[in-house]
C-alpha cells in the first residue's frame, strides 16, 4: 500500500470520527429531534400565519403554497428565543404574511409539522435570516 | 512533497503542544497564558463543545456498559444496583440511546418542571459564578434558578433537613487550587442528565472546580450513590470556557420555562410531531 493511499485512510478514519463526535453532540441537544426526519429535509414555501417567540423553542406557522403540504398550515419547530437573541433575531424578525422559504426536517408522523432548529428562512423582500456561531447550545 | 512534510510535521509539533498542555493541566502544574487568580471563579461560563463524553468503553445500542454500568452524560458510570436498573427502566427520556419520541416520555422538564442541579451543570447554556463573603453563588441561564455554595460553613451532621431540594444544599471549601464542593439532599425526581439516568436520594455529590487558566474552567463531579451505583465514579472532565463581556455569551438572558407556554408547545407541535 502506497504511502498517499495509507495517508487518506488514516484522513478518513479522522473524518469519520470528528463527524460521529459532531452528530452526537447535535443529537444531543435537539428538543425533539426523535420525532423528525433527521435524514430528509423538505423545502416549505408559504405565507406565514404566526410567529410564537416563546419558551421552550419559538413556533413558526406557515399557509403552505407548494409541494405535498399545499393548502396546509404547517407548525415549525425553531430554536428557544435566548439562542436565536444571540443570532441577533428577535420577535419582529418574521410577521404574518411575509413569504418565505424553509427546509425544515419533517414529522415521521406525516402530519404538518417540521424542525428548523439552526434555521436559514428566505423572507421576500428582507434579508435572509440566518444563525451564528455565537451562542450556546440550544 | 516537502509542503507534505512540512504539513505533517507542524501537525505532530501541534498534537504534541496540546497532549502536553492538556496534561500539565491535569496534574496542576502552571500554564503559560493570561495572568489570573486561580481562587477567583467569577465570571460567566459557557461549555466548551459538547457534554463530557468518556473516551474508554463503549456501550451497546441502549447506553448500556459490559459491566452493567451506563454511559451518561458525565461519562461512563460504575455498574448500576438492582435499584438503580429499576430506576433506569422507569425513566423514559425523549433523548439518548434509550430516546423515546417525547410525547410518549417521562421527562419532568417536559412540563417545565426543574431540571435539578446535575441537569443544570452538564447542559450547554452559560452561568454565573460570584464570590461573596460567606459563600459562592451560581446562577443558570437555563431556568433561571440560583444556588447557594456556603463558604464559611462545615457539612452539619443533620443532612436530613434538607432533603428534597433541586439544587441541594452545598458547602464549599479550596483544597489548593480546587474548589471542592460537597452536595447534599437533592431531590431523586430530577435526573442525572437527559437521557433518563437516575440517582436516588443516598446520592453525595462532590464537585471539583479548578481553572486551568483565565479562560477554562474544569469540573469533575464523583458520584457517590449506594442507592443507584455499586461503587462511587467520577466524571470524565467537562470544560468551561469565560465568556467576555459585550460577548453574545456576556450576559445571562432570561429562559424561563412557564407551564402554560410548555404546554401550548407541547399541544402544538410536541405531540403532533411525534404521535401519529
Amino acid at each position: 500500500m502506497g504511502q498517499k493511499t495509507k495517508r487518506n485512510r488514516i484522513s478518513l478514519c479522522l473524518i469519520v470520527i470528528g463527524l460521529a463526535a459532531v452528530s452526537m453532540v447535535a443529537f444531543a441537544h435537539h428538543g425533539t429531534a426523535i420525532s423528525y426526519d433527521q435524514d430528509q429535509q423538505i423545502t416549505l414555501q408559504g405565507t406565514i400565519t404566526e410567529f410564537v417567540w416563546r419558551n421552550p423553542h419559538a413556533q413558526l406557522w406557515v399557509d403552505v403554497t407548494e409541494g405535498q403540504y399545499k393548502g396546509q398550515n404547517f407548525a415549525i419547530e425553531m430554536n428557544s428565543p435566548a439562542v436565536m437573541l444571540r443570532w441577533g433575531w428577535t420577535r419582529s424578525s418574521m410577521k404574518p404574511g411575509d413569504e418565505i422559504t424553509v427546509k425544515v426536517h419533517p414529522s415521521k408522523t406525516g402530519r404538518p409539522v417540521g424542525e428548523c432548529l439552526n434555521c436559514v428562512v428566505d423572507i421576500k423582500g428582507k434579508p435572509t435570516l440566518k444563525p451564528t456561531d455565537n451562542a450556546g447550545n440550544q | 512533497m516537502q509542503n507534505r512534510f512540512a504539513r505533517s510535521a507542524a501537525a505532530a509539533i501541534f498534537a504534541v503542544f496540546m497532549i502536553s498542555s492538556l496534561t500539565l493541566a491535569q496534574r496542576g502544574a502552571p500554564v503559560a497564558g493570561p495572568p489570573h487568580d486561580p481562587h477567583d471563579l467569577g465570571g460567566i461560563w459557557l461549555a466548551a463543545g459538547g457534554g463530557a463524553r468518556s473516551t474508554g468503553p463503549q456501550p451497546d445500542a441502549r447506553g448500556f456498559l459490559t459491566d452493567g454500568g451506563l454511559m451518561t452524560e458525565w461519562g461512563s458510570s460504575s455498574p448500576l444496583t438492582p435499584a438503580g436498573l429499576k430506576a433506569v427502566n422507569a425513566n423514559i427520556s425523549g433523548k439518548g440511546p434509550r430516546g423515546v419520541a417525547p410525547v410518549y416520555a417521562n421527562d419532568p422538564i417536559g412540563d417545565a418542571n426543574p431540571p435539578g442541579l446535575l441537569r443544570e451543570l452538564v447542559y450547554g447554556r452559560p452561568f454565573q459564578l460570584i464570590h461573596t463573603p460567606d459563600k459562592v453563588v451560581q446562577i443558570f441561564e437555563w431556568t433561571r434558578v440560583w444556588r447557594e455554595i456556603w463558604t464559611e460553613r462545615e457539612m452539619p451532621q443533620d443532612i436530613d433537613r434538607f432533603w428534597g431540594r433541586w439544587l441541594g444544599y452545598s458547602v464549599g471549601k479550596w483544597d489548593g487550587n480546587t474548589f471542592v464542593v460537597d452536595t447534599v439532599g437533592l431531590d431523586a425526581r430530577a435526573w442525572l442528565d437527559m437521557y433518563g439516568d437516575p440517582f436516588s436520594d443516598q446520592l453525595r455529590l462532590t464537585e471539583r472546580w479548578r481553572r486551568l487558566d483565565r479562560d477554562r474552567l474544569e469540573l469533575v463531579l464523583n458520584i457517590n450513590d449506594p442507592g443507584t451505583y455499586t461503587k462511587p465514579w467520577s466524571t470524565v472532565p467537562k470544560i468551561f470556557r469565560l465568556q467576555p463581556k459585550g460577548s453574545a455569551n456576556g450576559e445571562l438572558q432570561e429562559v424561563i420555562f412557564a407551564p402554560m407556554d410548555e404546554k401550548d408547545f407541547n399541544d402544538k407541535i410536541r405531540d403532533p410531531a411525534g404521535k401519529p
